[in-house]
Protein backbone atom coordinates (compact mmCIF):
# COMPACT_ATOMS: atom_id res chain seq x y z
CA UNK A 1 0.00 0.00 0.00
CA UNK A 2 1.27 3.51 -0.73
CA UNK A 3 1.35 6.58 1.48
CA UNK A 4 -1.93 7.90 0.14
CA UNK A 5 -3.74 4.78 1.34
CA UNK A 6 -2.34 5.33 4.81
CA UNK A 7 -3.57 8.93 4.76
CA UNK A 8 -6.99 7.80 3.62
CA UNK A 9 -7.23 5.23 6.40
CA UNK A 10 -6.19 7.84 8.96
CA UNK A 11 -8.84 10.19 7.60
CA UNK A 12 -11.49 7.47 7.67
CA UNK A 13 -10.50 6.54 11.20
CA UNK A 14 -10.72 10.14 12.41
CA UNK A 15 -14.05 10.63 10.67
CA UNK A 16 -15.44 7.46 12.23
CA UNK A 17 -14.24 8.45 15.70
CA UNK A 18 -15.58 11.99 15.40
CA UNK A 19 -18.95 10.85 14.04
CA UNK A 20 -19.42 8.29 16.82
CA UNK A 21 -18.16 10.70 19.48
CA UNK A 22 -20.71 13.25 18.36
CA UNK A 23 -23.53 10.76 18.78
CA UNK A 24 -23.01 11.09 22.54
CA UNK A 25 -22.05 14.76 22.91
CA UNK A 26 -25.20 16.66 21.83
CA UNK A 27 -27.54 14.89 24.23
CA UNK A 28 -25.18 15.71 27.10
CA UNK A 29 -25.22 19.37 26.04
CA UNK A 30 -28.98 19.61 25.65
CA UNK A 31 -30.41 17.24 28.22
CA UNK A 32 -28.27 18.75 31.01
CA UNK A 33 -30.11 22.07 30.58
CA UNK A 34 -33.52 20.41 30.35
CA UNK A 35 -32.83 18.54 33.60
CA UNK A 36 -31.72 21.81 35.23
CA UNK A 37 -34.91 23.56 34.05
CA UNK A 38 -37.10 20.77 35.45
CA UNK A 39 -35.27 20.80 38.77
CA UNK A 40 -35.67 24.58 38.92
CA UNK A 41 -39.43 24.07 38.49
CA UNK A 42 -39.34 21.54 41.34
CA UNK A 43 -37.42 23.89 43.66
CA UNK A 44 -39.64 26.86 42.76
CA UNK A 45 -42.98 25.04 43.10
CA UNK A 46 -42.16 22.24 45.57
CA UNK A 47 -44.19 19.96 43.27
CA UNK A 48 -42.86 16.40 43.66
CA UNK A 49 -43.97 15.52 40.13
CA UNK A 50 -41.21 17.80 38.85
CA UNK A 51 -38.72 16.05 41.12
CA UNK A 52 -39.82 12.71 39.65
CA UNK A 53 -39.41 14.07 36.12
CA UNK A 54 -35.99 15.54 36.99
CA UNK A 55 -34.77 12.20 38.31
CA UNK A 56 -36.05 10.29 35.28
CA UNK A 57 -34.34 12.55 32.73
CA UNK A 58 -31.26 12.79 34.93
CA UNK A 59 -30.90 8.99 34.76
CA UNK A 60 -31.09 9.05 30.96
CA UNK A 61 -28.56 11.88 30.96
CA UNK A 62 -26.24 9.74 33.12
CA UNK A 63 -26.55 6.75 30.75
CA UNK A 64 -25.64 8.87 27.75
CA UNK A 65 -22.82 10.57 29.64
CA UNK A 66 -21.34 7.31 30.93
CA UNK A 67 -21.37 5.61 27.54
CA UNK A 68 -19.97 8.66 25.77
CA UNK A 69 -17.38 9.76 28.31
CA UNK A 70 -13.78 9.53 27.10
CA UNK A 71 -14.75 8.57 23.52
CA UNK A 72 -13.12 11.87 22.53
CA UNK A 73 -9.87 10.64 24.07
CA UNK A 74 -9.30 8.42 21.04
CA UNK A 75 -9.14 11.49 18.84
CA UNK A 76 -6.30 12.76 21.01
CA UNK A 77 -4.49 9.44 20.52
CA UNK A 78 -4.99 9.83 16.78
CA UNK A 79 -3.62 13.39 16.79
CA UNK A 80 -0.42 12.13 18.40
CA UNK A 81 0.14 9.05 16.24
CA UNK A 82 -1.65 9.50 12.91
CA UNK A 83 -1.33 13.26 12.66
CA UNK A 84 2.11 13.94 14.17
CA UNK A 85 3.12 16.65 11.67
CA UNK A 86 -0.14 18.45 12.27
CA UNK A 87 0.05 18.13 16.06
CA UNK A 88 3.52 19.61 16.14
CA UNK A 89 2.75 22.33 13.57
CA UNK A 90 -0.29 23.64 15.49
CA UNK A 91 1.82 24.04 18.61
CA UNK A 92 0.21 25.26 21.79
CA UNK A 93 -2.69 26.85 19.95
CA UNK A 94 -4.47 23.54 19.78
CA UNK A 95 -2.98 22.13 22.99
CA UNK A 96 -3.93 25.05 25.27
CA UNK A 97 -7.71 24.96 24.74
CA UNK A 98 -7.75 21.17 24.95
CA UNK A 99 -5.75 21.22 28.20
CA UNK A 100 -8.13 23.79 29.72
CA UNK A 101 -11.05 21.63 28.62
CA UNK A 102 -9.55 18.53 30.22
CA UNK A 103 -8.85 20.16 33.57
CA UNK A 104 -12.17 21.98 33.67
CA UNK A 105 -14.18 18.94 32.69
CA UNK A 106 -12.47 16.78 35.29
CA UNK A 107 -13.03 19.15 38.22
CA UNK A 108 -16.50 20.36 37.29
CA UNK A 109 -17.81 16.94 36.43
CA UNK A 110 -16.25 14.90 39.23
CA UNK A 111 -17.45 17.36 41.89
CA UNK A 112 -20.84 18.57 40.78
CA UNK A 113 -21.79 15.39 38.97
CA UNK A 114 -21.48 13.53 42.29
CA UNK A 115 -23.71 16.06 44.07
CA UNK A 116 -26.21 15.90 41.24
CA UNK A 117 -26.60 12.13 41.47
CA UNK A 118 -25.69 11.27 45.06
CA UNK A 119 -26.67 14.50 46.77
CA UNK A 120 -30.50 14.22 46.84
CA UNK A 121 -31.52 14.76 50.52
CA UNK A 122 -27.83 15.13 51.47
CA UNK A 123 -27.34 18.75 50.48
CA UNK A 124 -29.81 21.62 50.47
CA UNK A 125 -32.25 21.92 47.57
CA UNK A 126 -30.54 25.13 46.50
CA UNK A 127 -27.05 23.62 46.44
CA UNK A 128 -28.30 20.58 44.57
CA UNK A 129 -29.93 22.81 41.99
CA UNK A 130 -26.75 24.85 41.69
CA UNK A 131 -24.77 21.65 41.08
CA UNK A 132 -27.17 20.58 38.33
CA UNK A 133 -26.82 23.95 36.60
CA UNK A 134 -23.04 23.83 36.99
CA UNK A 135 -22.92 20.40 35.36
CA UNK A 136 -24.91 21.84 32.44
CA UNK A 137 -22.72 24.93 32.19
CA UNK A 138 -19.54 22.86 32.64
CA UNK A 139 -20.46 20.50 29.80
CA UNK A 140 -21.12 23.46 27.55
CA UNK A 141 -17.92 25.19 28.59
CA UNK A 142 -15.99 22.02 27.71
CA UNK A 143 -17.56 22.19 24.27
CA UNK A 144 -16.44 25.81 23.99
CA UNK A 145 -12.73 24.96 24.31
CA UNK A 146 -12.97 22.11 21.82
CA UNK A 147 -14.75 24.34 19.33
CA UNK A 148 -12.20 27.13 19.79
CA UNK A 149 -9.58 24.59 18.69
CA UNK A 150 -11.72 23.49 15.75
CA UNK A 151 -12.51 27.12 14.87
CA UNK A 152 -8.79 27.83 14.64
CA UNK A 153 -8.37 25.01 12.12
CA UNK A 154 -11.11 26.59 9.98
CA UNK A 155 -9.77 30.13 10.37
CA UNK A 156 -6.24 30.23 11.80
CA UNK A 157 -5.63 33.53 13.62
CA UNK A 158 -3.65 34.91 16.55
CA UNK A 159 -0.41 33.03 15.82
CA UNK A 160 3.01 33.40 14.24
CA UNK A 161 4.84 30.54 12.51
CA UNK A 162 8.31 29.91 13.92
CA UNK A 163 10.57 28.42 11.20
CA UNK A 164 13.11 27.26 13.81
CA UNK A 165 10.67 25.07 15.72
CA UNK A 166 8.17 24.38 12.89
CA UNK A 167 5.43 25.39 15.30
CA UNK A 168 2.78 28.06 15.33
CA UNK A 169 3.19 30.20 18.42
CA UNK A 170 0.33 32.04 20.00
CA UNK A 171 0.66 35.78 19.43
CA UNK A 172 -2.71 36.80 20.81
CA UNK A 173 -4.75 34.45 22.98
CA UNK A 174 -7.89 36.56 22.61
CA UNK A 175 -7.71 36.48 18.81
CA UNK A 176 -7.83 32.69 19.07
CA UNK A 177 -10.45 32.64 21.83
CA UNK A 178 -12.77 35.24 20.35
CA UNK A 179 -12.32 34.36 16.70
CA UNK A 180 -15.70 35.00 15.03
CA UNK A 181 -15.53 31.58 13.39
CA UNK A 182 -14.95 29.84 16.75
CA UNK A 183 -17.77 31.77 18.43
CA UNK A 184 -20.22 31.07 15.60
CA UNK A 185 -19.19 27.42 15.57
CA UNK A 186 -19.63 27.12 19.33
CA UNK A 187 -23.06 28.74 19.36
CA UNK A 188 -24.32 26.71 16.42
CA UNK A 189 -22.97 23.42 17.79
CA UNK A 190 -24.35 23.82 21.31
CA UNK A 191 -27.66 25.02 19.89
CA UNK A 192 -27.85 21.79 17.85
CA UNK A 193 -27.27 19.92 21.13
CA UNK A 194 -30.16 21.80 22.77
CA UNK A 195 -32.45 20.94 19.87
CA UNK A 196 -31.41 17.26 20.02
CA UNK A 197 -32.03 17.25 23.80
CA UNK A 198 -35.47 18.73 23.18
CA UNK A 199 -36.26 16.25 20.41
CA UNK A 200 -35.19 13.45 22.73
CA UNK A 201 -37.52 14.60 25.53
CA UNK A 202 -40.43 15.32 23.18
CA UNK A 203 -39.93 12.01 21.33
CA UNK A 204 -39.82 9.87 24.47
CA UNK A 205 -42.83 11.69 25.91
CA UNK A 206 -44.63 10.96 22.63
CA UNK A 207 -43.84 7.27 23.18
CA UNK A 208 -45.38 7.41 26.69
CA UNK A 209 -48.46 9.13 25.28
CA UNK A 210 -48.80 6.58 22.49
CA UNK A 211 -48.55 3.84 25.11
CA UNK A 212 -51.03 5.79 27.30
CA UNK A 213 -48.58 5.56 30.21
CA UNK A 214 -47.55 8.18 32.78
CA UNK A 215 -49.64 10.76 30.94
CA UNK A 216 -49.27 13.59 33.45
CA UNK A 217 -45.49 13.19 33.58
CA UNK A 218 -45.21 12.89 29.78
CA UNK A 219 -47.31 15.98 29.02
CA UNK A 220 -45.41 18.12 31.53
CA UNK A 221 -42.01 16.99 30.28
CA UNK A 222 -43.14 17.42 26.69
CA UNK A 223 -44.17 21.00 27.43
CA UNK A 224 -40.71 21.79 28.78
CA UNK A 225 -39.02 19.95 25.90
CA UNK A 226 -41.08 21.59 23.17
CA UNK A 227 -40.75 25.09 24.69
CA UNK A 228 -36.98 24.73 25.04
CA UNK A 229 -36.88 23.16 21.57
CA UNK A 230 -38.77 26.04 19.97
CA UNK A 231 -36.56 28.70 21.56
CA UNK A 232 -33.34 26.87 20.76
CA UNK A 233 -34.47 26.05 17.20
CA UNK A 234 -34.89 29.77 16.60
CA UNK A 235 -31.45 30.33 18.08
CA UNK A 236 -30.09 27.48 15.95
CA UNK A 237 -31.41 29.26 12.85
CA UNK A 238 -29.77 32.55 13.85
CA UNK A 239 -26.46 30.91 14.78
CA UNK A 240 -26.59 28.92 11.53
CA UNK A 241 -26.98 32.17 9.62
CA UNK A 242 -23.94 33.61 11.41
CA UNK A 243 -22.00 30.41 10.78
CA UNK A 244 -22.75 30.57 7.05
CA UNK A 245 -21.81 34.28 7.04
CA UNK A 246 -18.42 33.39 8.53
CA UNK A 247 -17.98 30.64 5.93
CA UNK A 248 -18.69 33.20 3.19
CA UNK A 249 -16.02 35.52 4.62
CA UNK A 250 -13.28 33.00 5.36
CA UNK A 251 -13.99 29.78 3.44
CA UNK A 252 -15.60 30.83 0.14
CA UNK A 253 -14.75 27.48 -1.53
CA UNK A 254 -16.77 25.68 1.13
CA UNK A 255 -19.71 28.05 0.61
CA UNK A 256 -19.59 27.49 -3.15
CA UNK A 257 -19.63 23.69 -2.59
CA UNK A 258 -22.47 23.97 -0.03
CA UNK A 259 -24.57 25.83 -2.59
CA UNK A 260 -23.30 24.14 -5.76
CA UNK A 261 -22.20 27.46 -7.29
CA UNK A 262 -19.78 27.14 -10.19
CA UNK A 263 -20.05 30.55 -11.78
CA UNK A 264 -20.13 33.44 -9.37
CA UNK A 265 -22.81 36.09 -9.64
CA UNK A 266 -24.23 39.24 -8.14
CA UNK A 267 -27.65 38.91 -6.48
CA UNK A 268 -27.04 35.19 -6.02
CA UNK A 269 -30.03 33.12 -5.02
CA UNK A 270 -30.14 30.45 -2.33
CA UNK A 271 -30.77 26.90 -3.55
CA UNK A 272 -33.74 25.63 -1.56
CA UNK A 273 -33.87 22.27 -3.35
CA UNK A 274 -31.93 20.74 -6.23
CA UNK A 275 -30.31 17.64 -7.66
CA UNK A 276 -26.72 18.12 -8.76
CA UNK A 277 -25.88 17.38 -12.36
CA UNK A 278 -23.49 14.37 -12.08
CA UNK A 279 -21.75 15.29 -15.37
CA UNK A 280 -20.87 18.79 -14.25
CA UNK A 281 -17.14 19.54 -13.98
CA UNK A 282 -15.20 22.58 -12.84
CA UNK A 283 -14.77 25.03 -15.70
CA UNK A 284 -17.29 23.54 -18.15
CA UNK A 285 -20.53 25.15 -19.30
CA UNK A 286 -23.00 22.48 -18.17
CA UNK A 287 -25.78 23.55 -15.82
CA UNK A 288 -24.90 22.51 -12.25
CA UNK A 289 -28.40 21.25 -11.39
CA UNK A 290 -31.05 18.94 -12.76
CA UNK A 291 -34.04 20.90 -11.59
CA UNK A 292 -33.72 23.37 -8.78
CA UNK A 293 -35.78 25.72 -6.65
CA UNK A 294 -33.97 28.95 -5.94
CA UNK A 295 -34.85 31.81 -3.59
CA UNK A 296 -33.68 34.96 -5.42
CA UNK A 297 -31.03 37.26 -3.87
CA UNK A 298 -30.97 35.36 -0.58
CA UNK A 299 -27.43 33.95 -0.80
CA UNK A 300 -25.90 37.37 -1.51
CA UNK A 301 -27.85 38.76 1.41
CA UNK A 302 -27.07 35.97 3.88
CA UNK A 303 -23.44 35.63 2.85
CA UNK A 304 -22.54 39.31 2.58
CA UNK A 305 -25.53 41.18 4.09
CA UNK A 306 -26.08 42.84 0.72
CA UNK A 307 -28.38 41.60 -2.05
CA UNK A 308 -26.10 43.13 -4.68
CA UNK A 309 -23.00 41.31 -3.41
CA UNK A 310 -20.96 39.08 -5.71
CA UNK A 311 -20.77 35.47 -4.51
CA UNK A 312 -17.77 33.73 -6.09
CA UNK A 313 -18.31 30.29 -7.60
CA UNK A 314 -15.92 27.37 -7.80
CA UNK A 315 -14.76 28.40 -11.29
CA UNK A 316 -13.88 31.88 -9.99
CA UNK A 317 -12.07 30.52 -6.95
CA UNK A 318 -10.13 27.88 -8.90
CA UNK A 319 -9.25 29.86 -12.02
CA UNK A 320 -9.54 33.39 -10.62
CA UNK A 321 -11.74 36.32 -11.53
CA UNK A 322 -9.61 39.50 -11.57
CA UNK A 323 -12.57 41.77 -12.36
CA UNK A 324 -14.13 40.72 -9.03
CA UNK A 325 -10.84 40.66 -7.11
CA UNK A 326 -10.83 36.85 -6.80
CA UNK A 327 -7.28 35.47 -6.83
CA UNK A 328 -6.84 32.15 -8.67
CA UNK A 329 -5.71 29.00 -6.89
CA UNK A 330 -2.75 28.85 -9.33
CA UNK A 331 -1.48 32.20 -8.04
CA UNK A 332 -1.86 31.01 -4.48
CA UNK A 333 -0.06 27.75 -5.31
CA UNK A 334 2.79 29.78 -6.75
CA UNK A 335 2.91 31.92 -3.62
CA UNK A 336 2.78 28.79 -1.42
CA UNK A 337 5.72 27.28 -3.29
CA UNK A 338 7.72 30.46 -2.65
CA UNK A 339 6.89 30.11 1.07
CA UNK A 340 8.06 26.48 1.12
CA UNK A 341 11.28 27.28 -0.76
CA UNK A 342 11.90 30.12 1.68
CA UNK A 343 11.46 27.72 4.60
CA UNK A 344 13.92 25.30 3.01
CA UNK A 345 16.51 27.99 2.30
CA UNK A 346 16.03 29.37 5.82
CA UNK A 347 16.99 25.95 7.21
CA UNK A 348 20.00 25.66 4.90
CA UNK A 349 21.13 29.19 5.73
CA UNK A 350 20.81 28.42 9.42
CA UNK A 351 23.02 25.33 9.06
CA UNK A 352 25.61 27.37 7.17
CA UNK A 353 25.38 30.23 9.68
CA UNK A 354 24.42 32.68 6.91
CA UNK A 355 22.51 35.33 8.88
CA UNK A 356 21.76 37.54 5.86
CA UNK A 357 20.17 34.70 3.90
CA UNK A 358 18.25 33.62 6.99
CA UNK A 359 16.78 37.10 7.31
CA UNK A 360 15.95 37.29 3.61
CA UNK A 361 14.29 33.83 3.65
CA UNK A 362 12.37 34.66 6.81
CA UNK A 363 10.96 37.83 5.27
CA UNK A 364 9.94 35.93 2.14
CA UNK A 365 8.34 33.18 4.22
CA UNK A 366 6.37 35.67 6.31
CA UNK A 367 5.12 37.46 3.18
CA UNK A 368 3.88 34.23 1.58
CA UNK A 369 2.84 32.44 4.78
CA UNK A 370 -0.94 33.00 4.22
CA UNK A 371 -0.61 30.66 1.20
CA UNK A 372 1.85 28.21 2.80
CA UNK A 373 -0.35 25.13 2.40
CA UNK A 374 -1.06 25.85 -1.27
CA UNK A 375 2.59 25.08 -1.95
CA UNK A 376 1.84 21.39 -1.43
CA UNK A 377 -0.85 21.33 -4.14
CA UNK A 378 -0.09 20.41 -7.75
CA UNK A 379 -3.27 21.52 -9.50
CA UNK A 380 -5.67 24.40 -8.78
CA UNK A 381 -8.63 22.00 -8.90
CA UNK A 382 -7.31 20.35 -5.72
CA UNK A 383 -8.79 23.16 -3.61
CA UNK A 384 -12.30 21.89 -4.36
CA UNK A 385 -13.85 19.62 -1.69
CA UNK A 386 -16.22 16.73 -2.53
CA UNK A 387 -19.10 18.82 -3.87
CA UNK A 388 -21.98 16.32 -3.77
CA UNK A 389 -21.35 15.28 -0.15
CA UNK A 390 -21.02 18.89 1.01
CA UNK A 391 -24.05 20.06 -0.99
CA UNK A 392 -26.48 17.31 0.00
CA UNK A 393 -25.52 17.15 3.69
CA UNK A 394 -25.87 20.94 3.95
CA UNK A 395 -29.33 20.92 2.40
CA UNK A 396 -30.44 17.92 4.44
CA UNK A 397 -29.26 19.63 7.65
CA UNK A 398 -31.13 22.85 6.84
CA UNK A 399 -34.31 20.99 5.83
CA UNK A 400 -34.29 18.95 9.03
CA UNK A 401 -33.69 22.09 11.08
CA UNK A 402 -36.80 23.66 9.52
CA UNK A 403 -38.78 20.49 10.22
CA UNK A 404 -37.76 20.51 13.91
CA UNK A 405 -38.90 24.13 14.25
CA UNK A 406 -42.28 23.24 12.74
CA UNK A 407 -42.58 20.13 14.92
CA UNK A 408 -41.98 22.07 18.15
CA UNK A 409 -44.59 24.67 17.13
CA UNK A 410 -47.17 21.96 16.32
CA UNK A 411 -46.50 20.02 19.54
CA UNK A 412 -46.71 23.19 21.68
CA UNK A 413 -49.91 24.27 19.98
CA UNK A 414 -51.56 20.87 20.53
CA UNK A 415 -50.35 20.70 24.13
CA UNK A 416 -51.79 24.10 24.90
CA UNK A 417 -55.07 23.15 23.20
CA UNK A 418 -54.98 19.91 25.29
CA UNK A 419 -55.47 17.91 22.10
CA UNK A 420 -52.09 16.25 21.68
CA UNK A 421 -53.51 12.76 22.43
CA UNK A 422 -55.87 13.02 19.44
CA UNK A 423 -53.09 13.52 16.92
CA UNK A 424 -51.26 10.20 16.77
CA UNK A 425 -49.39 11.06 13.54
CA UNK A 426 -47.85 14.03 15.36
CA UNK A 427 -46.78 11.76 18.23
CA UNK A 428 -45.25 9.27 15.79
CA UNK A 429 -43.53 12.13 13.95
CA UNK A 430 -42.10 13.36 17.27
CA UNK A 431 -40.86 9.89 18.12
CA UNK A 432 -39.19 9.36 14.75
CA UNK A 433 -37.66 12.81 14.81
CA UNK A 434 -35.27 11.73 17.59
CA UNK A 435 -32.84 9.96 15.19
CA UNK A 436 -33.37 12.75 12.64
CA UNK A 437 -31.85 15.17 15.14
CA UNK A 438 -28.67 13.14 15.19
CA UNK A 439 -28.62 12.86 11.41
CA UNK A 440 -28.89 16.65 11.13
CA UNK A 441 -26.03 17.18 13.61
CA UNK A 442 -23.76 14.72 11.81
CA UNK A 443 -24.61 16.36 8.49
CA UNK A 444 -23.51 19.66 10.02
CA UNK A 445 -20.13 18.21 10.92
CA UNK A 446 -19.74 16.67 7.47
CA UNK A 447 -20.39 20.09 5.91
CA UNK A 448 -17.87 21.69 8.27
CA UNK A 449 -15.11 19.12 7.81
CA UNK A 450 -15.57 17.65 4.33
CA UNK A 451 -16.40 21.12 3.02
CA UNK A 452 -12.98 22.44 4.01
CA UNK A 453 -10.99 19.71 2.28
CA UNK A 454 -8.17 19.49 1.28
CA UNK A 455 -7.18 21.41 4.40
CA UNK A 456 -6.33 20.12 7.85
CA UNK A 457 -5.62 23.77 8.71
CA UNK A 458 -7.29 26.18 6.32
CA UNK A 459 -4.77 27.40 3.69
CA UNK A 460 -1.78 26.33 5.81
CA UNK A 461 -1.65 22.55 5.84
CA UNK A 462 -3.36 20.01 3.58
CA UNK A 463 -4.31 16.68 5.14
CA UNK A 464 -1.71 14.65 3.22
CA UNK A 465 1.05 16.76 4.82
CA UNK A 466 -0.62 16.72 8.25
CA UNK A 467 -0.62 12.93 8.37
CA UNK A 468 2.14 10.70 9.65
CA UNK A 469 3.47 8.20 7.15
CA UNK A 470 2.26 5.05 8.91
CA UNK A 471 1.81 1.55 7.59
CA UNK A 472 -1.78 1.41 6.38
CA UNK A 473 -2.21 -2.13 7.80
CA UNK A 474 -2.05 -0.91 11.39
CA UNK A 475 -4.45 1.96 10.77
CA UNK A 476 -6.83 -0.40 8.99
CA UNK A 477 -6.86 -2.80 11.96
CA UNK A 478 -7.39 -0.03 14.51
CA UNK A 479 -10.12 1.45 12.27
CA UNK A 480 -11.93 -1.89 12.31
CA UNK A 481 -11.52 -2.26 16.07
CA UNK A 482 -12.84 1.26 16.60
CA UNK A 483 -15.84 0.50 14.45
CA UNK A 484 -16.54 -2.60 16.57
CA UNK A 485 -15.97 -0.86 19.92
CA UNK A 486 -18.09 2.17 19.10
CA UNK A 487 -20.87 0.07 17.62
CA UNK A 488 -20.93 -2.03 20.79
CA UNK A 489 -21.03 1.15 22.88
CA UNK A 490 -23.90 2.48 20.81
CA UNK A 491 -25.82 -0.79 21.15
CA UNK A 492 -25.13 -0.76 24.91
CA UNK A 493 -26.40 2.82 25.17
CA UNK A 494 -29.57 2.11 23.23
CA UNK A 495 -30.29 -1.10 25.20
CA UNK A 496 -29.72 0.46 28.63
CA UNK A 497 -31.59 3.59 27.63
CA UNK A 498 -34.61 1.70 26.24
CA UNK A 499 -34.75 -0.49 29.36
CA UNK A 500 -34.68 2.56 31.62
CA UNK A 501 -37.31 4.38 29.56
CA UNK A 502 -39.57 1.31 29.72
CA UNK A 503 -39.21 1.27 33.54
CA UNK A 504 -40.63 4.79 33.48
CA UNK A 505 -40.46 7.70 35.91
CA UNK A 506 -41.69 5.67 38.89
CA UNK A 507 -38.95 3.05 38.58
CA UNK A 508 -35.49 2.92 40.13
CA UNK A 509 -32.76 5.28 39.00
CA UNK B 1 -19.38 20.22 54.16
CA UNK B 2 -16.01 18.89 55.20
CA UNK B 3 -13.82 16.17 53.74
CA UNK B 4 -15.72 13.44 55.66
CA UNK B 5 -18.99 14.64 54.17
CA UNK B 6 -17.65 14.22 50.64
CA UNK B 7 -16.23 10.75 51.38
CA UNK B 8 -19.59 9.71 52.86
CA UNK B 9 -21.44 11.16 49.87
CA UNK B 10 -19.40 9.16 47.37
CA UNK B 11 -19.42 6.02 49.55
CA UNK B 12 -23.16 5.99 50.04
CA UNK B 13 -23.80 7.01 46.46
CA UNK B 14 -21.75 4.16 45.06
CA UNK B 15 -23.27 1.62 47.46
CA UNK B 16 -26.82 2.46 46.28
CA UNK B 17 -26.20 2.34 42.55
CA UNK B 18 -28.81 0.59 40.38
CA UNK B 19 -28.42 1.35 36.68
CA UNK B 20 -25.18 3.04 37.71
CA UNK B 21 -23.58 -0.35 38.38
CA UNK B 22 -24.00 -1.33 34.73
CA UNK B 23 -22.75 2.06 33.64
CA UNK B 24 -19.60 1.81 35.73
CA UNK B 25 -18.91 -1.63 34.23
CA UNK B 26 -19.27 -0.16 30.73
CA UNK B 27 -16.96 2.74 31.64
CA UNK B 28 -14.36 0.40 33.12
CA UNK B 29 -14.34 -1.96 30.11
CA UNK B 30 -14.24 0.95 27.69
CA UNK B 31 -11.31 2.62 29.42
CA UNK B 32 -9.47 -0.69 29.60
CA UNK B 33 -9.90 -1.29 25.86
CA UNK B 34 -8.97 2.29 25.01
CA UNK B 35 -6.00 2.77 27.30
CA UNK B 36 -4.52 -0.71 27.16
CA UNK B 37 -5.42 -2.11 23.75
CA UNK B 38 -5.61 1.01 21.61
CA UNK B 39 -3.04 3.19 23.35
CA UNK B 40 -0.71 0.26 24.02
CA UNK B 41 -0.82 -1.39 20.59
CA UNK B 42 -1.84 1.14 18.01
CA UNK B 43 -1.15 4.59 19.39
CA UNK B 44 2.09 3.99 21.25
CA UNK B 45 4.25 5.95 18.81
CA UNK B 46 4.20 9.74 18.89
CA UNK B 47 6.85 12.42 18.45
CA UNK B 48 7.24 12.36 22.23
CA UNK B 49 8.13 8.66 22.27
CA UNK B 50 10.31 8.81 19.14
CA UNK B 51 12.44 11.80 20.08
CA UNK B 52 13.99 13.04 23.27
CA UNK B 53 13.92 16.79 22.86
CA UNK B 54 12.06 19.57 21.10
CA UNK B 55 14.90 20.20 18.63
CA UNK B 56 14.75 16.64 17.31
CA UNK B 57 10.97 16.86 16.99
CA UNK B 58 11.25 20.17 15.12
CA UNK B 59 13.87 18.77 12.76
CA UNK B 60 11.72 15.72 12.03
CA UNK B 61 8.67 17.84 11.20
CA UNK B 62 10.72 20.36 9.21
CA UNK B 63 12.14 17.45 7.19
CA UNK B 64 8.59 16.29 6.47
CA UNK B 65 7.44 19.79 5.56
CA UNK B 66 10.29 20.42 3.15
CA UNK B 67 11.21 16.96 1.84
CA UNK B 68 9.65 17.35 -1.63
CA UNK B 69 10.63 20.99 -2.14
CA UNK B 70 12.98 21.50 -5.07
Amino acid sequence: MNELASVDWSRAQFALTAIYHFLFVPLTLGLSFLVAIMETLYVKTGDLEWKKATKFWMTLFAINFAIGVATGLIMEFEFGTNWANYSWFVGDIFGAPLAVEGILAFFMESTFFAVMFFGWNKVSKGFHLLSTWLVALGSNLSAFWILVANGWMQYPVGMVFNPDSARNEMANFFDVLLSPVAIAKFLHTVASGYVIGSLFVVGICAWFLLKKRDLHFAKRSMLVGASFGLLTSLFLTLSGDESAYQVAQHQPVKLAAMEGIYKGEHRAGLIAFAFLNPDKKIGDDLHPFIGDIEIPYLLSFLGYRNIEAFVPGLDDLVYGNPSKGVVSASERIESGKIALSALKSYREAKKEGNAALMQESHTLLTTHMPNFGYGYLDRPEQIVPPIALTFYTFHLMVSLGMWFLALFIIVLFLLMKREIMRYKPVLYAALWSVPLGYIAAECGWIVAEVGRQPWAIQDLMPVHIAATNLGSGNVMISFTLFAILFTLLLIAEIKIMVKQIAIGPDGGH
Amino acid sequence: MNFRFWIALYKEGFSHLRVGKTLWKVIFIKLLVMLVLFKGLFFNETLHTLFEDATQKSEYVLDNLTKDIK
